[in-house]
């Protein structure tokens, strides 16, 4: 046996006071009193003593010594032998998903583990070590190994589900990474608890086993470590919204299409009503009746030009025979989703040409576009107006957003030199949003101009095969502009689909919409920022100023161009938002100074909005497999041999204690 | 300060006080049965030879030829003795049971001075020990005073009987004998009272204890020393003794009463730590009541 802190054992030096204030206890207090006479009539009155009152004071003395002896053991911190053999290391893995916010069982199943991963650290030993993990999405190390419970309860007390599914298999791999291998080669010491809802997965070769993401390579799993499971759960039903999906149609500028799925993750047939609405107008309200184990997944066409959040919402839950059902959906968070719909904007464009039929047409085909039509230079320019310059070129270029088209003449912005030889598109940029369903490589376009330009801005977005630019973006004077060297009356442009098409990418492009598909993320995911930001932006890293706004109303600071993960289910919002000068020159840390939500609301620029939906048919799924062997954790957790010789020594105390103040009961009040 | 500086000022106002309780009945004025030579008439007996020839009714001898001699009831004033227990018990408490007694025996004291009556006070423990001689007058209270204030709690064991005894050898005349003690007699306070009841005097009880006597917050192991005798008791005292002592004491002060109910003495029970003058007008009314 070896001592945490040999030194307590000096408090055993209060023994000698103890016994000399029992000696002097025993040289009893005198009090005077008026007459013995009553004192010796009671006590002539009274049998004589037992053996027992004789031995009293002394048995007293002796508890009191007792307690003193185990108190001072207790604190020197006694190891035993084999218990420091013994010492483990164990790591508790969490499932954090969000099929543990089920409520199946009392009060939900990420409770009821918590709870029995308490169990296991009112059962950790001086010697041991405990790390705990946080398996979402993605594990995460919510603790390191140690052995200090207090941390452990504290981070346990604090870890909460999200909104996303559970990888646990990466969770296990980076436990037993934690792990690692046992100095003393003892591999029974060696345990993952796994705290979950999900059936227990075939046992993996260790060597098999996935590696987590952001693990160190050099970690190698170690051969055999105890994974034990403790699965919470029930066999209860559950509907939930499995997708929801939004996009503008490609066929109608106001139109969008709706994917939504529903399963129905129960046993038993269920009907309830799947309401969607868009910004808090309702859109559609379906009644479904889904059959046992049914997924119901259907595409909604509806039309809107404003654009919102898409929010589907399932409610009435009810049997065939019309019974309430609302105690068959044990999890909410998959009960509602949302989904962003871009907004269309009305664009004015002003085209100035000589006279072109087609062109004006396929602007005007475009209900989004507001065309005028001018055949002389106007003496000024409209404001937020596209300016489509075909042919004639006005000098000095007007301040718009300009689309020019078979520029007869040279601007500031580029020369025109002649045409090109040989004008076929072999390069094209795939990745601009200019080029979306486009595809120029077969179109013939004689009489193209050679275009020389004058701007670095100048980014060729479709080129010849000797890399001479025929259609190109650029900026001009903090607009956006973009050059197609094409002649419009000699191209194939006119019999093709694609210049429609190209023009719509245009105006979607100067009106800065960002597309058609605003795509809803699961739980957990991340995605980016959206390319204006990033084009307004010089530094990513350094953006002090944009914002992220939970569901539940949290506000952090977004850094760099990835966003998330997002935990959460619900509606984030992006928010540029800069602190007061003021607050700057005074701290000079304006990076600690978070704005509230009101702030941000009110004096904060919306940016973006990204919907997070649980969409994940596995967390709808909330059937547990009934356990038929209960997990055997009996080495794991609290047990009566299983706490430090301190634990017992302090019991001892309480024993004794009470076994002094029965004796002094005895003594006094008796 | 045992007798402050309005101390007479209470004597005097418990003086007229107790006037006006007794409505002039008391003390002096009250008649002895002793025959003597008085002037109010009481009866007639046969002429002896040596008879004052002055008391001769010779109205009855010149009617009858009797010889009779005119008998007359003797006014005498009254001899009021008070019995101060100076034994150690009494000096247990705050304030202490002989500070109070020596008050009390001041203040009763002037009130019988005050009243024309010869007053007498003894100062016993386990016999007496000191004793102011039968006086009258008001003027003699602050001898009486000094002579109190001289007192201190002395002896082993109180013993009333032996100074009753002694009281009654030095051929005291009858009277009103007023004891002031606390009574823990190891002898028993009754056999003083009976000699005194047994010689024809009238005794008023006047008992004194301290409340920690009556309710001791004593618990756990203790060394009880007798006050008066410096024996010691080594105890562990627990919440049963202390109830039992309680009933003790309890029947004690009953015991008491049930004695001078009996023999129709006068008692008064008080703890000590109530003012003397309080205590002085509570006896009066009791006395006032029984009257």
């Amino acid at each position: 046996m070896t001592l945490g802190t040999p030194l307590a054992l000096l408090l055993s030096l209060i023994a000698i006071p103890i016994v000399i204030f029992y000696i002097l206890k025993v040289r009893l207090r005198r009090v005077t009193v008026s007459t013995n006479l009553f004192w010796n009539q009671i006590f002539e009155e009274k049998p004589p003593k037992s053996l027992w009152q004789n031995l009293r004071y002394w048995l007293s003395l002796l508890a009191q010594l007792l307690i003193l002896a185990c108190l001072v053991l207790a604190i020197a911190d006694p190891i035993l032998s084999w218990q420091a053999k013994g010492a483990r290391r164990i790591v508790l893995v969490m499932d954090t998903s969000a099929s543990m916010q089920a409520d199946d069982i009392d009060p939900t199943r990420f409770e009821a583990a918590k709870r029995a991963a308490e169990r296991i650290l009112d059962g950790v030993r001086e010697q041991d070590q405990v790390a705990l993990l946080a398996a979402g999405k993605s594990p995460e190390v919510v603790l390191g190994m140690g052995n200090h419970v207090p941390s452990l309860r504290r981070a346990l007390f604090d870890l909460k589900p999200v909104d996303t599914p559970a990888n646990l298999e990466a969770a296990i791999a980076l436990a037993k990474q934690l792990i690692g291998d046992s100095p003393n080669g003892d591999s029974s010491n060696r345990q993952v608890v796994v705290f979950t809802d999900q059936p227990q997965p075939p046992i993996q070769n260790p060597s098999n086993d996935s590696q987590p993401q952001g693990s160190r390579a050099t970690a190698t799993p170690p051969a055999s470590i105890d994974v034990r499971y403790q699965v919470f759960g029930s066999n209860a039903s559950n509907v939930g919204i499995t997708q929801f999906q939004t996009r503008r149609s490609l066929v109608d500028a106001i139109g969008y299409e709706i994917l939504v799925e529903v399963h129905n993750a129960s046993d038993e047939p269920i009907q309830c009503r799947l309401e969607i609405e868009l910004e808090q107008r309702p859109v559609d309200i379906l009644p479904l009746k889904l059959a046992a184990n049914e997924t119901w997944s259907r595409v909604l066409e509806k039309t809107s030009l404003e654009g919102g959040v898409l929010k589907a919402s399932l409610s009435q839950f009810e049997s065939d025979a019309g019974e309430d059902r609302s105690s068959s959906n044990k999890l909410v968070v998959d009960d509602v989703a949302w989904a962003i719909l871009p907004a269309r904007v009305i664009q004015p464009v002003m085209i100035v040409s000589p006279g072109n039929l087609f062109l004006q047409k396929v602007f005007e085909a475009n209900p989004l576009v507001r065309v005028t039509v001018a055949k002389q230079m106007p003496s000024s320019w409209p404001e937020n107006t596209v300016i489509v310059l075909h042919k004639q070129m006005p000098e000095p270029l007007p301040p718009n957003p300009l689309f020019i088209i078979d520029p007869d003449t040279s601007t500031s912005l580029f020369q025109v030199d002649g045409m090109i030889d040989n004008p076929l598109v072999t390069e094209q940029d795939k990745e601009s949003p200019l080029m979306t369903h486009v595809r120029l490589d077969n179109v013939l376009l004689p009489n193209t101009k050679k275009l020389i330009f004058l701007t670095d801005t100048a980014k060729s977005v479709a080129s010849s095969v000797n890399n001479e630019p025929i259609f190109a973006s650029l900026m001009h004077e903090d607009k956006k502009a973009i050059v197609l060297g094409a002649n419009l009356e000699q191209s194939d442009l006119a019999f093709r689909t694609v210049f429609p098409i190209l023009a719509s990418n245009a105006i979607a492009w100067f009106s800065g919409q960002s597309g058609e598909l605003s795509l809803s993320i699961s739980g957990g995911e991340k995605t980016t920022l959206g390319s204006s930001i990033a084009l307004a932006s010089s530094s990513d890293k350094d953006r002090e100023d944009l914002w992220l706004v939970s569901p539940s109303l949290q506000v952090r600071r977004q850094s760099g161009r990835t966003v998330g993960p997002l935990k959460e289910t619900g509606v984030w919002e992006l928010v540029q938002w800069e602190a007061a000068p003021e607050g700057e020159s005074s701290t000079g840390s304006r990076s600690s100074n978070r704005p509230s939500v009101e702030t941000l609301r009110t004096s904060g620029k919306l940016l973006e909005r990204y919907t997070v939906n649980l969409e994940s048919s596995s967390e709808t799924d909330l059937r547990s497999p009934e356990v038929t062997e209960k997990a055997s954790l009996d080495s794991t957790i609290a047990s009566w041999f299983s706490y430090p010789p301190w634990y017992y020594l302090a019991i001892l105390v309480g024993l004794l204690l009470v076994l002094e103040w029965g004796m002094y009961q005895r003594r006094v009040l008796a | 300060m045992l007798f402050p500086p309005d101390f007479l000022t209470k004597l005097e106002y418990l003086s007229i006080m107790s006037k006006r309780v007794f409505r002039g009945s008391l003390l002096a004025q009250r008649r002895t049965m002793q025959m003597g030579s008085g002037i109010e008439f009481s009866d007639h007996r046969e002429y002896a030879t040596g008879d004052d020839l002055r008391y001769l009714d010779w109205n009855v001898y010149a009617r009858h030829g009797d010889l009779l001699l005119k008998r007359f009831q003797e006014e005498q004033d009254l001899h009021v003795y008070l019995m101060i227990d100076c034994s150690r018990s009494m000096g247990v408490g705050d304030p202490s049971k002989f500070d109070l007694a020596r008050q009390l025996a001041a203040a009763l004291a002037y009130i019988a001075l005050a009243d024309l009556d010869r007053i007498a006070v003894a100062a016993y423990a386990n016999d007496i020990i000191s004793e102011f001689p039968v006086t009258r007058g008001k003027a003699r209270i602050l001898t009486l005073m000094k002579w109190l204030e001289s007192l201190s709690t002395v002896g082993i064991d109180t013993n009333l009987s032996k100074a009753v005894q002694g009281l009654l050898h030095r051929g005291t005349r009858n009277g009103l004998v007023v004891v002031i003690s606390d009574l823990f007699d190891p002898y028993g306070f009754a056999r003083g009272f009976d000699q005194l009841r047994s010689r024809r005097f009238e005794a008023h009880v006047l008992q004194l204890h301290d409340p920690k006597e009556a309710d001791p917050q004593l618990l756990g192991d203790a060394e009880l020393e007798d006050v008066e005798n410096g024996s010691i008791r080594m105890v562990t005292i627990n919440e049963r003794m202390l109830r039992r002592y309680k009933q003790l004491f309890m029947e004690h002060q009953m015991s008491v009463r049930e004695y001078c109910r009996t023999y129709g003495l006068s008692c008064t029970q008080s703890p000590a730590n109530i003012p003397f003058d309080d205590l002085v007008m509570t006896m009066m009314r009791s006395a006032a009541l029984r009257s």
